[in-house]
This record gives structure tokens, sequence and C-alpha cells, in this order.
């Protein structure tokens, strides 16, 4: 399946940049891109500096709330003008999102059409936030917040401009996203390394992707207290679970999760411990109500074997997390425990 | 676990659901039962873990509101999911839910 790599990132923060410089590097040259501008004429993709017939413009809206249709039909083509050798082929296809969009609607449209089901894989969000201006960009624009909690990799840009940590920068993406790498750059200057092949949903690469996270502190939440700011709503929920989790329990955790939270679970990332599979941890991805698949690990990334589980959300209760794990766990081992004894005594 | 000390840890349970269903209730906890009063307008529901003769274990939701309701209700749930839905449910019938996607 040919990984697809979401770039996002608000107006200005150097997603083309970026972008520009990444095609042009060796590495990428097996690259299709998707962009997604605003307006009847697009820029981007002429501030590419390219005529390369793997360059889509997108160019009737916004990927997130009117053409996600497109979007769809736009891989789709792609894919076809591949199979019917029309075009280079490629390994991997880049999105570029407009510098207003909510990424999750479009990781919810690719993890979920089935069109696209067995012929792309979502690798992660790449978003991009300008040392100059993104502190500020946090405050006024909830997308960017948005785009920043979603993000696999956050791309620090203009760093060469100003100091990302006089504003705060950092420290506020980890309130955010607490396990995401930020990577430094100056003028797009970036190893394509540092940004595919992450892992994140590969299932040969996955445990890069999990030591990442798993360096997030699980003792408390990450939150800001300003109501001025947009990401007051957002928070990180992390926590560590060390009993051995029922793979029922966690199927019917999920199932709740994603039909009371759905729209509010921005993204959910956990490591999971289940009784039926000590020795090979499960790792779970999530947005809104959509989960990926099951990743198993080969053997635990340390010798806790505790799960470990990450909530990015919008006004949820973090502590409920935990309780409605507990409830449910508590119950399929109760369920369990009592056919064991009516099936004893029968 | 007791069913006592089930319906007493019901109420963390309960509370973090009314947060995340964003729907205002007094609630109110005893080995007995719980109880969320609607904040405004809206009968009582009552929530309760049962073990019967047979050692089957469910839950009860209940409700002194119109007979559709309650007609609605009158049932057991064997788990903690089917039990969350059906408080929603008698707490707000318009809610909007999503199900599970297990997507690539």
């Amino acid at each position: 399946m040919t990984p697809v790599t979401v770039l996002t990132g608000f107006l200005g923060s150097g997603k083309t940049t970026l972008l520009s410089r990444l095609i042009r590097h060796p590495d990428m040259a097996r690259t299709a891109v998707v962009i997604n501008e605003f307006g009847d004429v697009g820029l981007d993709h002429i501030l590419l500096e390219s005529s390369d017939e793997n360059i889509v413009e997108l160019n009737s809206g916004c990927l997130c709330c009117t053409i996600r249709g497109d979007l769809v039909v736009t891989l789709e083509d792609l894919l076809a003008r591949r199979h019917r050798g029309d075009i280079m082929d490629f390994d991997r296809i880049i999105i570029e999102t407009t510098g207003l969009a909510d990424p999750v609607p479009i990781l919810h449209a690719l993890m979920t059409d089935k069109a696209l089901a067995g012929a792309i894989r979502l690798e992660g969000v790449v978003t991009t936030v300008d040392a100059v201006n993104g502190a500020a960009t946090l405050d006024r624009h909830d997308e960017s917040v948005r785009q920043a909690t979603v993000a696999d990799r956050i791309v620090l840009t203009k760093t060469d401009l100003a100091d990302p940590e006089a504003s705060n920068l950092p420290k506020r993406l980890r309130a955010l996203n607490p396990a995401v790498p930020l990577l430094p750059v100056t003028q797009g200057e970036i190893n394509p390394a540092q940004l595919f092949d992450a892992g994140l949903y590969d299932p040969s690469a996955k445990s890069d992707a999990v030591q990442d996270w798993l360096k997030v502190d699980f003792t408390h939440d990450h939150h800001h207290h300003d109501p001025n700011r947009h990401d007051d709503s957002i928070r990180a929920h992390a926590f560590t679970w060390t009993q051995p989790v029922h793979a029922v329990a966690l199927t019917l955790f999920l199932e709740i999760l994603a039909e009371h939270c759905g729209p509010d679970l921005l993204r959910l990332k956990g490591i999971v411990n289940l009784l039926e599979s000590p020795d090979s941890p499960a790792v779970i991805h999530g947005v809104q109500n959509v989960i990926h698949p099951l990743l198993w690990l080969d053997a635990w990334p340390d010798n806790a074997h505790h799960s470990k589980f990450v909530f990015i959300t919008k006004d949820l209760p973090g502590p409920w997390f935990e309780t409605l794990l507990e409830a449910v766990n508590a119950e399929v081992a109760e369920t369990i425990a009592r056919r064991d004894n009516t099936s004893n005594s029968a | 676990m007791t069913d006592e000390l089930w319906n007493t840890q019901l109420h963390g349970l309960l509370d973090g659901a009314l947060q995340v269903w964003r729907i205002d209730a007094e609630l109110t906890c005893d080995g007995a039962a719980c109880v969320l009063h609607p904040t405004g307008a809206g009968a009582p529901v009552f929530v309760r873990r049962v073990t019967d003769d047979v050692n089957a274990a469910y839950w009860t939701v209940s409700s002194e509101a119109d007979s559709a309701l309650a007609a609605l209700l009158a049932q057991p749930y064997a788990g903690v999911q089917g039990m969350l839905r059906a408080v929603r449910d008698a707490l707000n019938p318009t809610a909007k839910t999503q199900r599970l996607v297990v997507g690539g």
C-alpha cells in the first residue's frame, strides 16, 4: 500500500517552502504531491518550481470542509494513472492542506474511504509551526491548535528569524501533543528521513514511534489554564494501567469512546498489555471514532509491561477514561469468572 | 465486586459521562442505586447494578418519565456499554452518536 503523509500547518507557516525542499531531495524522487489551495488560482504548485506531472492541484475549496470527496477522487485517479503507466511511478503521496484546514476530517476520510482501502495507508501527519508567529497563531486560531494536536512530527520553521523558546512555543506544543518530536529547520532544510517512514502506522518501523510517545509524563494531564487561548479546551490526558486488559474489554472500551466521545476525541494512542497476548503488546491509534487496525509489537519496548494510553481531546474529562477502562475490564473479568464457575459446577 | 460496591463506584463513571455528554444533572449514588436529576426539566433517572438469584449480573436504567421512555428503558443491560447508552438516551433522546469504525 502506498503511504500517505498529510502536510499541514497554518497560513504562512512554511509548508510550501518545506515541500519545495523535500521534493528536490533525491530520496523523494518517487513522490506524488496533492496540493490543496483556496481560490480559483493556486500558487503553491508554481512556488514549488516544478512541472512534475505527479503534482496535482486541488483548488476548489478546503479539503477539510468542502472537497473531501474530491480528495478521494483525486487519489483514486492518481493511483489509476500510475497503474496505467500514464505517470511516473511513485512510492509515496504527500497531501498539502490549506493553511486553514482542520486535518482531523481529512484523516478521517483517508482512514475510512472504502475506495482507497487496500491502496493507501495513512503514514502520519507533519505540521509546520513557525517560530515567529506560532504562539500568537495558537492563541487566535483553533485550526492551528488542531493541526499541532494531531501531528506526528512538528517542524518548527523560521528558527533563523526567532527563537521559539522566547515565546514558550515548544512548551505549548508539548502541552498539546506531549510525545511529538519538534524538529527545528531554517528555509525548509531537513532530511526527509526525519519526517517520513516515521512508522506511526507502519508495522515494520513502529517501535520508534512507540518509543517517542512512551516518553510522555503519564502522571498528570497536560493542560494550559488560559481562557483566552484557543488551546485551552484541547487537553492531553495520559495514564498507565498496570493490570492486563481483556481483549473484549479493550474492544468495548474503544466502542464506548467512539460512541460517546466521537468528534471530541482528536487523537488516541496506546500500547496495551492484553491478557491474551502478554508478550506482544498491541498498539492502537485512533482519530475521532476511527481506530486503526491493531498493530502488534514483537516485544515490549520496556520491562514494565504496563499499558499506556494518551488521549488528546477537546473538553473531555481525562480521569473518565481510566474509570471507564477500569469498569469495563472489571465487568468482563467478573463475567468470565462467573461463566467459569458455572462450567465447573455443571 | 458486590452490587453495592458497583453502585457506589458508579459515581465516577456517570459523573464523567455527564461531562462527556455536556449534560447538567445532579448525581447521587449509594449502595442501592445512582440517581441523576437533570437540571431544569426532565424526570430523574435511576441506575442500578443487580445480581439475580441465578447469579447473573446486569444493569437496570429506569425513569419516572412518560410511558414511552419507561418502556424503552424497561430492559436489563448486560454491560456498561448498554447501560451508558440507555442513560444518555434517557437524559438526551436526540443526542447525536457515532459508531466505532476500524479503518486504515
